[in-house]
C-alpha cells in the first residue's frame, strides 16, 4: 500500500477509529491485524517471510530464556552442593547451549536477508552462473525482496540478542513478537526499535488524547508536505542531473548533488513524520530517527543524528561487541606496547568501525558503490578519530574558539558539504558514475550566466519556488526545533483557528504541488483538440 | 469523552475549512469558464429558446453544426455533445436543458462503441468535461458524488488545481478564456495531420478492429431513461450514427453488430435511426483525406457537409418521403459494394 495514496489515509482513519473503539486490552491486536493487512499489499509471499522470521525469533528467544531461567534455578537449588569449578562448567555448558540457539536464529534471519538481497551481487562477484541451490544470477533479479526485510531482520535479531544478553525477558506470546516484527509504520523505512523501546508502547493501553491526536495529525500533514512538495519535486531535478551530468556545468552538477541531500532528507524524514504522526494519534511514540542531522558538526555526529536507530543498532550489536571483545582488547594492549599509546587507544575501535561501515554500506545496498560509500563514511570517521589530538593542538595554536558561532557554522557547513559528496556516490548509478559526478564537479569550471543555466532542470517555475519555499520552511522549523517542539510552540503562540488555517494551507500546497510531483493525473488530455 | 468532543470539533472544523476553500477554488474554475468545452453561461443565456438538441461524444460535437442545420430546418438547436461523453452524462445534460427549453427534437449520436463503453474502465476524463459544463452548483455536487468513490481524489485534485491555476492567472492579469470557434456547442476542427491510406483491401483483410457486442448495463439503463424522458416530454428522439472514415470502416467486419442493436432498439421504441455510414454515396461525399480530421472525426468541411446532408434528409423525412432506399441494409452490403474481400 502506497503511503501517498487515499487508500492509506482511509486505512489510517479506519485504524484510529477501530483502535479506540475496541477494549484497550485488544488494542495491540488491532495493530497486529492492521500490520498484516498493510503487509498483504506487499504480496502474500512477503507475509510468509515476516511470519517465519517472527516465529523463529520468538521460539529462539523463548528457548534462550528457558535455558537462562533453568540455569538460575539449578544454581539456586544446588548452591550448597556445587563448588566454583562445577558452577563455571555448568554455566559454560548452558552458555554454549544458548549460543547454539542464538546462532541458529541469526543464521535463519540473515540467510533470508542474504538470499533475497545479496544473491545476485554475490553470484556476480564470483562470476558464478549458477549457485549450489540452482539459482542463476538472472533468477536473483526476479527474487522480489520481501517488504522491509532489511528492517525487520535487524529489529528481530536485536530482540533475540537482547534476550541472550539478559537485557530483556523473552515474550511468551508469539503474536506479540509478530507485531513487534511487523508493526506497519516501521516496516518499510524503520526506525529499527529495540524490544524495550517498542514493546512498552505497543502493548500498553492507550486512551484517546486530544493533544496526542492533534499533534500527531499536524506531524502527519507536515510529513506529507516534506515528502510530496519538497522531496518529490526535487527528485525530478536530481534524476535529471544524475542522468545527464556529463552534459552539465560543474556548478549544475554540484547543485544537483545538494538537491539530492535535500531530497533524501525531506523524503526519509517526511516518511518518519507521517508514521510518527500516525503513531502519536494512536498514543504510540516511535523511536525518533532524525535529530536535525544537517546541523551536525562532524560526520560522526551526523551519523548519530541521521537514521539514528540504524546507527544505534550497529553500535549496540556490532561495534561494542567487537570493540570490547577479548581478542580486540588484547590487540589494543599489544599495539600500545609496540606502537604507542595512540595505537593502543584507537586500533580496537578502528577495527570495529571498519566492520561497522562495511556492513552499513552493504546493508544499504548490494553493490560496490554502497560498499565504497560505507568505506568513505568510515574513513572520515576513523581519520577524524585518529586526528582528534593533533587537531586539538592546531586549534589551540590558532586560538580557535570552538564555541564561537562562526566556527560552529563553518563546521556545520563543512559537514553538510562532506556528507553531500558522500551521499551521491552510490546514488548516481554505478560507482564509476558516482566518481564521474565528483570529477565533473571539480573539473568543469563553466560559470552559468543565469539562474536558468545554473538550474536547467527547474523548468516549472511555480513548482521550483514551491520546493524552495518548502526547503526554507524546513530550515526555519529545524532552527526552531533547537529550542523544543515546534508544534508546542505553535500551540502556545498561534491562535487555534490560525493554526487550522496554517495546516489547511499546507494541505493545499500538497494538493497543488505535491500531487503532480508524485505522479498524479496531469492536464485534460482532450483539451488540446 | 472531553477529549473526544474536542477531537471531533477540531477534525470537523479542519475538514470544513478544507471543504470551504476547495469549493471556492472549484467554483472559481467552473464560473470562469476558461476552457473551450465550458458553455454553462452560453446555454443559460439561450434558455427558453432551444427546440433541438444534439447529444453525443466527440464524433457528434465535431459533426452537428447548428449554424448549418437551423436555416434548413428552421430550428433553434444546440450541440450538447462532449468528448468521451458517457450515456449518463448525456442524460444529465439533457435533463438540465429539457427543464428550461421547449425541446421538440433530440438527436442522439450512437456510434459503434457507444453502448459497449464501460465508464469505469474508461476513466474520469469524459465526466470531468461534463462536470465542467454543468450550470448549477447543486447539480455539480450531485454529479461529483456520482463518480465512483475511488475516483473522487482525482476529480477533487483536478478541479482544485484548475481553480488555483485560474486564481494565479487572474492575479497575474494573464487570465484568458479559451472559447475557440465554438458555435452553439459545435467545435470546428482543422484539417488534421493524419495520413490516410487508400489500401483498403489489405486493411479489410487484416480487420484488426474487433467491435464489442457487449452492452454495458449502465449505458442501456441511461438510454432507456433518455427514451423515457423524451416520451414523457413529447420530444422526438432520433438516433444517428455519424460518418467515420473509410479506412476505419474497413478495419472491422463487426460494425453490423451495433447497427443491428440500434435498429432493433429504435424499432422497439418507435424511434428513427440513421446510420450515415450506410448512406449510399458516402464514399464520394466524405473522402477520408478531405473530410476527416482523423479516422473517427470529421473536420470542419466534413461537418458542414454532414450537417447539410443530415438536415436535408431530415427535411425529406418530415415531408413524409421514404428515404430508406438511400441507405444500405448492412455494413456487409457496404463492404460488398466497395469490393472488399
Amino acid at each position: 500500500m502506497s503511503i501517498l495514496s487515499v487508500a492509506f489515509l482511509l486505512f489510517a482513519a479506519g485504524l484510529i477509529i477501530v483502535y479506540y473503539l475496541v477494549p484497550k486490552k485488544a488494542q495491540w491486536f488491532v495493530l497486529l491485524a492492521a500490520s498484516m493487512f498493510f503487509y498483504c499489499f506487499g504480496g502474500w509471499r512477503s507475509v510468509g517471510f515476516v511470519v517465519a522470521t517472527a516465529l523463529v525469533s520468538w521460539a529462539s528467544a523463548l528457548g534462550i530464556q528457558k535455558k537462562t531461567d533453568a540455569q538460575k534455578a539449578y544454581l539456586k537449588e544446588h548452591k550448597a552442593e556445587l563448588d566454583k569449578a562445577q558452577k563455571d562448567a555448568y554455566k559454560a555448558q548452558m552458555k554454549r547451549s544458548r549460543s547454539r540457539l542464538l546462532t541458529l536464529c541469526l543464521f535463519f534471519c540473515f540467510a533470508l536477508l542474504v538470499f533475497f538481497k545479496y544473491t545476485r551481487f554475490l553470484l556476480a562477484q564470483f562470476g558464478a552462473e549458477q549457485s549450489a541451490f540452482g539459482i542463476r544470477a538472472d533468477d536473483a533479479i526476479r527474487l522480489l525482496l520481501p517488504l522491509g526485510i532489511s528492517f525487520y531482520t535487524f529489529q528481530t535479531v536485536g530482540y533475540v540478542v537482547d534476550v541472550y544478553w539478559g537485557k530483556v525477558q523473552a515474550e511468551r506470546n508469539p503474536l506479540k513478537v509478530l507485531l513487534f516484527t511487523s508493526f506497519f509504520p516501521q516496516i518499510t523505512q524503520g526506525p529499527i526499535s529495540t524490544w524495550s523501546e517498542l514493546s512498552c508502547q505497543l502493548f500498553a493501553e492507550h486512551s484517546l488524547d486530544y493533544t496526542n491526536y492533534v499533534r500527531g495529525a499536524e506531524r502527519l500533514i507536515w510529513g506529507f508536505f516534506k515528502k510530496m512538495v519538497v522531496a518529490n519535486i526535487v527528485a525530478g531535478y536530481v534524476k535529471d542531473v544524475f542522468a545527464n551530468y556529463p552534459q552539465y556545468a560543474g556548478l549544475t552538477a554540484l547543485a544537483g548533488a545538494f538537491c539530492y541531500s535535500v531530497q533524501i532528507y525531506a523524503d526519509f524524514s517526511g516518511y518518519m513524520d507521517i508514521m510518527c504522526g500516525l503513531c502519536q494519534m494512536l498514543g504510540i511514540r516511535l523511536t525518533e530517527n532524525f535529530d536535525r542531522p544537517y546541523f551536525s558538526k562532524s560526520v560522526a555526529e551526523y551519523w548519530r543524528r541521521w537514521h539514528s536507530s540504524l546507527g544505534a543498532w550497529f553500535k549496540t550489536y556490532i561495534y561494542y561487541p567487537i570493540a570490547v571483545s577479548k581478542w580486540n582488547q588484547r590487540l589494543g594492549k599489544w599495539a600500545k606496547q609496540r606502537l604507542g599509546k595512540a595505537f593502543g587507544d584507537y586500533l580496537p575501535a578502528t577495527l570495529a568501525l571498519v566492520l561497522v561501515w562495511f556492513t552499513t554500506g552493504l546493508w544499504h545496498g548490494a553493490s560496490w558503490a554502497y560498499i565504497a560509500w560505507g568505506g568513505v563514511n568510515g574513513l572520515f570517521i576513523i581519520v577524524s578519530m585518529w586526528m582528534e589530538r593533533p587537531f586539538a593542538k592546531v586549534k589551540n595554536l590558532l586560538h580557535i574558539n570552538e564555541s564561537a558561532w562562526l566556527w560552529r557554522a563553518f563546521q556545520v557547513l563543512r559537514t553538510f558539504i562532506l556528507v553531500t559528496f558522500i551521499k551521491v556516490l552510490p546514488e548516481v548509478g554505478t560507482l564509476r558514475q558516482g566518481l564521474g559526478l565528483w570529477k565533473r564537479i571539480f573539473t568543469e569550471h563553466t560559470i552559468p550566466t543565469s539562474l536558468g543555466r545554473l538550474l536547467p532542470f527547474a523548468t516549472d517555475h511555480a513548482a521550483f519556488f514551491a520546493a524552495v519555499f518548502g526547503v526554507l520552511l524546513m530550515l526555519v522549523v529545524s532552527l526552531l526545533q533547537r529550542k523544543g517542539s515546534v508544534r508546542e510552540l505553535l500551540e502556545r503562540r498561534v491562535p487555534y483557528i490560525l493554526r487550522l488555517l496554517l495546516f489547511a494551507a499546507l494541505f493545499f500546497m500538497i494538493v497543488y504541488f505535491g500531487v503532480p510531483a508524485s505522479g498524479g493525473i496531469g492536464g485534460f488530455l482532450y483539451a488540446q483538440f | 469523552m472531553h477529549s473526544f468532543k474536542k477531537i471531533l470539533r477540531t477534525t470537523l472544523l479542519f475538514l470544513l475549512i478544507i471543504a470551504f476553500i476547495s469549493v471556492g477554488f472549484m467554483e472559481l474554475y467552473f464560473r470562469s469558464e476558461r476552457d473551450y468545452f465550458q458553455d454553462g453561461s452560453e446555454r443559460a443565456a439561450l434558455a427558453g429558446t432551444l427546440d433541438t438538441l444534439f447529444l453525443g461524444a466527440s464524433h457528434a460535437y465535431r459533426a452537428f453544426d447548428p449554424t448549418v442545420i437551423d436555416p434548413i430546418l428552421g430550428t433553434h438547436s444546440y450541440n450538447l455533445s462532449g468528448a468521451l461523453m458517457s450515456m449518463r452524462s448525456r442524460l444529465l445534460l439533457l435533463q438540465e436543458e429539457v427543464s428550461r427549453n421547449p425541446v421538440k427534437t433530440v438527436v442522439l449520436e450512437v456510434s459503434f462503441n457507444t453502448m459497449s463503453r464501460v465508464r469505469r474502465k474508461e476513466g474520469i476524463e469524459g465526466d470531468l468535461y461534463t462536470m465542467s459544463r454543468i450550470d448549477s452548483f447543486s447539480d455539480r455536487v450531485g454529479f461529483f458524488f456520482d463518480f465512483y468513490y475511488n475516483e473522487w481524489p482525482d476529480v477533487y485534485y483536478k478541479f482544485v488545481s484548475e481553480g488555483v491555476n485560474v486564481l494565479i492567472s487572474k492575479l497575474k492579469g494573464q487570465f484568458v478564456q479559451n472559447k475557440g470557434d465554438r458555435k452553439y456547442g459545435f467545435v470546428p476542427t482543422g484539417p488534421g495531420s493524419y495520413e490516410f491510406t487508400d489500401d483498403y483491401q489489405s486493411i479489410y483483410r487484416s480487420r484488426w478492429n474487433t467491435v464489442s457486442d457487449s452492452i454495458d448495463e449502465e449505458n442501456a439503463d441511461c438510454l432507456d431513461q433518455i427514451t423515457a424522458l423524451c416520451k414523457e416530454k413529447d420530444i422526438e428522439l432520433i438516433l444517428v450514427t455519424t460518418p467515420i472514415s473509410k479506412e476505419f470502416l474497413c478495419s472491422s467486419g463487426d460494425f453490423d453488430i451495433p447497427y443491428r442493436w440500434y435498429s432493433q432498439y429504435a424499432q422497439a421504441h418507435g424511434l428513427r435511426f440513421y446510420d450515415l455510414n450506410l448512406y449510399k454515396g458516402i464514399e464520394t461525399l466524405f473522402p477520408d483525406d478531405e473530410m476527416f480530421f482523423d479516422t473517427l472525426h470529421l473536420n470542419t468541411e466534413g461537418a458542414e457537409r454532414f450537417s447539410q446532408l443530415f438536415a436535408e434528409l431530415e427535411q425529406r423525412m418530415r415531408s413524409g418521403e421514404d428515404i430508406s432506399d438511400q441507405f444500405y441494409d448492412s455494413y456487409e452490403a457496404l463492404a460488398e459494394t466497395w469490393g472488399l474481400q
